[in-house]
């Protein structure tokens, strides 16, 4: 069996003493900065990405992959405990974990968002194996037209469902789109928008305007705002839910990892929404909708089984593929070719033991997160108490350092304030920068295959619905559109996507 | 006329789609078949300033579709700023000690709290857990004194 062959070799891989260290490393450090309010995923994922520039890339991915499904379930510990979402996608998890840890079961709380998450985390890995190898072949045989259809959709639907309204949102893609192509056009060997700056030449590095658009701006966004916060201590006694707790909470978890991973391997829809999609089904579908709110357990394990699962199969559209679904992926994308490795379709067959190694690992990191989690609560309770004064000249000195040893240029530097100064922009407009970061990856590929695709065709644009895939691709980007026109589905989409991820 | 997020975000897409736009006129278009380096950018550029555009236009028209922007504030936004051009000047000639206490230090008048003791403990631990982790962890060549 393939399955079992592709899934030994990555446990071969997972198990090496080194990669088991930067899983947990990246488990460790991902639930840490989960905790943290004011420091998202993204922020925590740009700042660390040149500490991984050194490693090999399978190492590289582990540990970053460690960090951001960390940083997803830390999120929902502080939602439970102190009624604070670390991150976006626990916003939902605060309505009836912190009712639950109120009630004294703050314990049976944790364990069961655990619990969800470790067997959404095991089918989105699953998933992830059982579909990579034939989408796979479907996508090795994309010509030109079905990729730029392909990115199309992506980006249209990125800028659809992040908050705001959709027009936005594209208008915010296309334009990291216009970023990414600043530097030397590879056909022609034309420089263009390098206004004479040294080092623009071969393009905005990746770093600079990852840290730029997400640290940089989520500092000043803290600074501005300098919220006191409460910390309430809740005293946590008895971990282990009941026999009726768990005979309440595992058809949620089996419908959140269902919800989950559909919204994962969607472009554009991410954690935020399915975790908000899983507990209106749960209330929708529940005998006793007038519990939610008050601290029903099904509240807690829907959203968080959802959570995990589309925050693993975010992986499959960006593994098999090379199309990231959401900022954070985009991110991860980076990484790779940052390690010299081209993402698309042919990671599967040229770079067997990174892509399983990878999904082993996930698997293994799931394990760990129920593991540390429990344990380690009271510490990521003291973590809250960290003021934010402390936290956010650390953020700065990693980001300036790391771009640094990247580089070695400071021009690059001040490229960064260039971009953290747009972010600012962006969140002073009420602009997600998250369809920005995609659109700037995806930029010089979607430029690349509509080339291609027009001379092929010869400047004729009925290639793109001639092909079949390519038509399904915009058709599907065009229903999109059309759907968000809908008011009372845009209402919906509004409520979910609080923030996007 | 109240001015709102909308509009501004719309003068924004509008501004940056035409300069693209423009700019691109200055390289090779080429045809559709034979695209030069300027096609896809002016392509992009029009897209942009297209819905840019359109952003501006129903936020005129329906003022009430955003929200007026916030108050700025310049605080913070000015320190950190400036905190990160000055670690780029310094870095070169004097160091990644000196930068990153320039750093460290100028960052800290973005916020308004804690007090000195505070701020010189953050210089040294943070310096020397950079130095660790970067020099010595990661074997990283960087100068570590002015020359």
């Amino acid at each position: 069996m393939d399955f079992f062959s592709n899934l030994s070799l990555g446990f071969s891989v997972a198990f090496t003493l080194s990669n088991l260290a930067y899983c947990t490393l990246g488990v460790f450090v991902g639930t840490a900065i989960g905790v943290l309010p004011g420091v998202g995923p993204l922020v925590t994922i740009a700042v660390l990405l040149p500490l991984t520039f050194g490693l090999p890339p399978e190492a590289a991915m582990i540990m970053l992959a460690g960090i951001y499904y960390g940083a997803a379930y830390g999120g929902s510990t502080t939602a439970i405990l102190v009624n604070l979402p670390g991150e976006s996608s626990s916003a939902v998890t605060c309505i009836d974990g912190y009712q639950m840890a109120r009630q004294g079961r703050a314990g049976p709380a944790l364990a069961i968002a655990a619990i969800g998450s470790f067997v959404a985390g095991c089918a989105g890995v699953v998933l992830l194996a059982l579909l990579a190898p034939p989408l796979t072949d479907l996508a090795l045989a994309f010509g030109a037209p079905e990729f730029f259809s392909l990115i199309v959709l992506a980006l249209i639907a990125t800028g659809v469902l992040v908050h705001g309204s959709m027009l936005n949102g594209i208008a915010v893609a296309f334009l990291g789109v216009l970023f990414g192509l600043v530097g030397v056009d590879i056909n022609t060997g034309a420089d263009r928008y390098t206004f004479g700056v040294p080092g623009l030449a071969e393009g905005v590095p990746f770093v600079v305007v990852a840290m730029g658009l997400f640290a940089f701006a989520e500092i000043i966004r803290n600074l501005e705002h300098n919220e006191r916060r409460d910390i309430y201590s809740s005293r946590i006694t008895g971990l282990m839910p009941t026999r009726s707790d768990l005979s309440r909470a595992w058809r949620p978890i089996l419908r959140g990892t269902a919800v989950g991973s559909f919204f994962g391997i969607l472009p554009g829809a991410g954690q935020t929404i399915a975790s908000f999609g899983s507990y209106a089904v749960e209330k929708k579908i529940s005998k006793t909708p007038e519990q939610f709110g008050k601290g029903a357990i099904e509240g807690v394990a829907g959203p968080e089984a959802a959570n995990n699962a589309s925050a693993q199969c975010a992986f499959i559209p960006t593994l098999t593929l090379g199309i990231p679904g959401s900022g954070t992926m985009a991110l991860m994308l980076g990484a790779l070719m940052i390690q010299g490795i081209t993402p698309g379709p042919q990671i599967l067959t040229n770079h067997p033991q990174l892509f399983w190694g990878l999904i082993a690992s996930m698997w293994i990191g799931n394990l760990m997160l129920v593991i540390l989690n429990l344990p380690l609560v009271g510490l990521w309770v003291s973590m809250l108490k960290i003021p934010y004064r402390w936290l956010y000249p650390i953020i700065l000195v990693f980001s300036c350092i790391g771009i640094f040893t990247v580089s070695h240029s400071a021009v690059d530097i001040w490229l960064m304030v260039v971009f953290g100064v747009l972010g600012y922009v962006f969140m002073k407009l009420g602009l997600e920068p998250a369809p920005f970061i995609l659109g700037f990856l995806l930029g010089p590929m979607l430029e690349e295959n509509f080339r291609r695709a027009m001379l092929l065709s010869r400047g004729d644009f009925g290639i793109f619905i001639t092909h079949p895939t390519s038509a399904a691709f915009l058709l599907a980007a065009l229903g999109l559109l059309a759907l968000m026109i809908v008011p009372a589905i845009r209402k919906r989409k509004d409520q979910a996507a609080l923030e996007g991820d | 006329m109240r001015l709102t997020k909308d509009m501004f975000a719309g003068l924004m897409f509008l501004t940056f789609g035409i300069g693209a736009a423009v700019i691109a006129q200055n390289y090779s278009l080429g045809t559709l078949a034979r695209m030069g380096s300027g096609y896809f950018p002016m392509m992009i550029g029009s897209l942009i300033a297209i819905m840019g555009l359109a952003i501006l236009v129903r936020a005129i028209l329906r003022p009430g579709s955003s929200e007026p922007v916030a108050t700025i504030e310049f605080r913070p936004i000015l320190f950190i700023a400036a905190a990160i051009v000055i670690f780029g000047l310094v870095i070169d000639d004097f160091g990644i000690i000196a930068a990153l206490a320039a750093l460290i230090v100028i960052a800290r008048f973005a916020g308004r709290e804690g007090g000195p003791i505070e701020l010189a403990m953050m210089v040294v631990v943070l310096i020397a857990v950079v130095v660790g982790i970067f020099v010595y962890g990661l074997n990283i060549h960087l100068r570590l004194w002015p020359s």
